[in-house]
């Protein structure tokens, strides 16, 4: 008794020492069947029963029910002797439903085959089988498992084996989840490569060295570099100021990102573009730089749209200034051609010898045509901010030209520009507002002498022609013709220069407004402008009236 | 306040009466010098106060009145003028065309706005535009009544004593 005794102290040690490695846990199977084989050995050898050998049996069987397994027994034939609590709940079946049960009286037919091939290799083998397999349950779901086979000998014949089955479902879920998350991912992915590629921002990507790493078509579209010729160049080569770039990037890798409002960049072909640039460092999971990232929106647009506002504004107080003064000099002048008005009709009864009043005659003559050409000058300062009176009459257009021509007389006379009247005898009287055709007719003429000083010809010339034209749309209308042997316009400039604001005049000389008032004013008369020019050669600016208004 | 100065007393032979209204006092002095030379009438005065006195005491074919003077602008003068002198046909001087001044010269009843510095030979054709048009005007108004009193009088002589009442009292305008 002592040595069985002590045998059975031994094992049930074993026992416990084996239990308390279960209870944390393990799931390999193999700690469990030492148990169970324990717990065999434990109830052959006990005859005589001790509280300690009943209570350690207890916890086992305790265990055995509950572990986070499901565990079954099958005799040699393969039919369910046993199945724990964890598995009959996983299966949704009593005890009484299994027992003496195969798996061909429990599961669909090919799942039964599927498990019965592997418990046959094992009754047969004598090894132990791992599979892994799927059961659909009574409840709809499907249970994912990791089965282990264990046969049971005795006496060097097997007589049945042990099931150690594992939940997988959810590793299984996980697991589809995770290969969901990656197929997202990399839509994202390709999304968001789409949304940089197409940007039309400029987007490049560096080195940690500034070295391009590659471009996007935005880049490719604003800078005219292709992605290869990109990568040979570093981000400092893409600044007209590379030094700026430089510490840009130096700032960016202190801070982790940098900015800069305006940032002149360098297209391929030497043009400038401006740009408003953000920099951004890519970092590796161990706080290394690795990318610099770039992103630059183009403002050119942007700036000179700003410029030409402040243009604007500044020419409206201009504008609006130059009208002041010239309205307060319009009085005097008013005087002062009364006076000569004066002086010339009291010349006519005064006493004074021939010589004296032809003198003075030609002294007032003199007074009175300076004082119309600073009127003429306080007038076009005034057109600047005057609008249309709406008010329209019936006039002849020549009366109209011959007037012009005379208001212009000095200016023509001491450029030494030969004028040409062609006007048709068979012209309709038109229904015009006269005070804006006037301003368009002096504005072209202003243009057209200021276009021959620049080119200055050997005769410079003026042609002012007026004519009948049918048109099938627009019916009968004047189409008045100024033509000079100027400078002549850029065909590239020919597109823009009834556009607000376009000249192609230093700054300072040309407001960019002429034309595109012009332009207005026609519109508004109901009539249209259109313009023909070679450079070197002169400019024509054809003006269609309607006879109507 | 400038006094008002009269060129034309003596001469009944005078074409048109003109009633002057500019503050610049140079610039009235010698327009009216200019205009009576061409046998106008001509009443000049720097203010619009001053023009309305004139104006109940004195009946005008014109008024020829700047726009822009202290205290009382063109346009009230205008008004104010029309309310006194039905008849009286009005040109406004200005500085420049300005749209507002335009628009409100259309609501008024003005012959003609003239910008200045104007030729002197725009504003006589202004004065003489004015005159004739004040003379249809009365012309037509005139025969419109006649019209009425030949329609409703009863007797040949009350047609005569009618017409003869009218008369008299368009002649005198």
């Amino acid at each position: 008794m002592n040595r069985t005794d002590n045998k059975l102290k031994t094992r049930l040690m074993d026992l416990d020492a084996t239990l308390g490695k279960l209870s944390g846990i393990d799931q390999s199977g193999e700690l469990i069947l030492e148990a169970l084989e324990i717990s065999a050995n434990c109830q052959m050898m006990s005859d005589e029963t001790d509280s300690q050998l009943a209570d350690t049996r207890a916890r086992l069987e305790h265990f055995i029910e509950f572990a986070p397994l499901s565990i079954y027994i099958k005799d040699e034939k393969l039919n369910y002797q046993l199945m724990n609590n964890t598995g009959l709940e996983t299966l949704g079946k009593k005890e009484q439903d299994i027992v003496g049960k195969t798996d061909f009286d429990l599961f669909p037919a090919p799942v039964a085959r599927r498990i019965n091939k592997r418990e046959k290799h094992v009754l047969e083998t004598g090894r132990t089988v791992q599979f892994d397999g799927v059961l659909p349950l009574d409840n709809g779901d499907r249970y994912y498992f990791s089965a282990t086979l264990f046969p049971i000998d005795r006496d060097e014949k097997i007589i049945g084996l042990i099931g150690l089955v594992e939940d997988h479902t959810e590793l299984h879920t996980s697991e589809r989840a995770l290969s969901q998350q990656k197929e997202e991912l990399s839509e994202t992915r390709s999304f968001l490569r789409g949304v940089l590629e197409n940007s039309q921002d400029i987007i490049f990507l560096t080195k940690p060295t500034g070295k391009i790493i590659s471009i996007n078509n935005g880049a490719v579209a604003s800078l005219g570099y292709t992605n290869t010729e990109a990568t040979e160049k570093y981000a400092k080569d893409l600044a007209v100021d590379s030094q700026q770039m430089v510490e840009l990037f130096k700032e960016a890798f202190r801070s982790g990102h940098s900015n800069c409002f305006e940032i002149k960049l360098r297209r391929r072909d030497g043009s400038e573009v401006i740009g408003s640039l953000s920099l951004t460092t890519i970092t590796d999971q161990f706080g290394h730089i690795v990318e610099v990232a770039g992103i630059c929106r183009d403002i050119t647009n942007r700036l000179k749209l700003q410029e030409d506002l402040i243009q604007t504004e500044r020419l409206a107080a201009i504008g609006k200034m130059a009208a002041g003064v010239a309205h307060e000099i319009n009085n005097p002048l008013a005087i002062i051609e009364m006076i000569s008005g004066v002086i010339d009709e009291t010349l006519v009864d005064a006493e004074i010898d021939t010589e004296s009043r032809s003198e003075l005659r030609e002294a007032v003559d003199s007074l009175l045509l300076q004082t119309r050409r600073c009127a003429s000058i306080t007038h076009s300062l005034l057109g600047f901010s005057r609008k249309s009176t709406g008010a329209t009459i019936t006039v002849k257009v020549t009366d109209i030209l011959d007037e012009l021509i005379a208001l212009m007389r000095p200016e023509l006379r001491r450029m030494d520009v030969t004028i040409s009247k062609d006007f048709s005898s068979d012209l309709p009287l038109i229904e015009t507002d006269v005070t804006l055709l006037e301003q368009v007719l002096v504005n072209l003429v202003r243009n057209a002498l200021d276009a021959i000083e620049e080119n200055s010809p050997d005769s410079p010339y003026l042609g002012i022609t007026a004519e009948l034209c049918e048109d099938p749309d627009e019916g009968a209308r004047i189409a008045i013709t100024i033509r000079d042997n100027g400078i002549g316009i850029e065909e590239d400039d020919l597109k823009q220069i009834f556009d607000l604001f376009y000249t192609s005049k230093p700054p300072g000389k040309g407001t960019g407004l002429g034309l595109s008032i012009v332009h207005n004013i026609l519109n508004k008369l109901g009539g249209d402008i259109s313009v023909e020019s070679e450079v070197g050669v002169g400019t024509s600016f054809i003006l269609m009236l309607p006879i109507h208004s | 306040m400038a006094a008002a100065k009269d060129f034309a007393m003596s001469d009944n032979e005078r074409k048109l009466r003109v009633l002057l209204v500019d503050d610049e006092e140079d610039l009235v002095t010698f327009l009216a010098k200019r205009l009576f030379k061409r046998n106008y009438h001509v009443v000049t005065t720097t203010t619009g106060p001053e023009a309305l006195a004139i104006a109940t005491r004195e009946s005008f074919d014109v008024a020829i009145v700047d726009l822009k003077m202290p205290h009382m602008d063109g346009v009230e003068v205008i008004e104010k003028l029309s309310a006194l002198q039905p008849f009286l046909e009005s040109i406004m001087f200005t500085g420049h065309g300005n749209t507002e001044t335009a628009l409100e010269a259309g609501k008024l009843d003005v012959f003609k706005y003239l910008t200045k510095p104007c030729d002197f030979e725009a504003i006589v054709e202004a004065i003489e535009g004015a005159g004739l048009q004040r003379q249809n005007k009365l012309r037509k108004q005139f025969q419109e009544k006649l019209q009425d009193v030949m329609e409703h009088a009863s007797t040949p002589r009350d047609i005569l004593e009618a017409s003869n009442k009218l008369r008299e009292e368009y002649e005198q305008d």
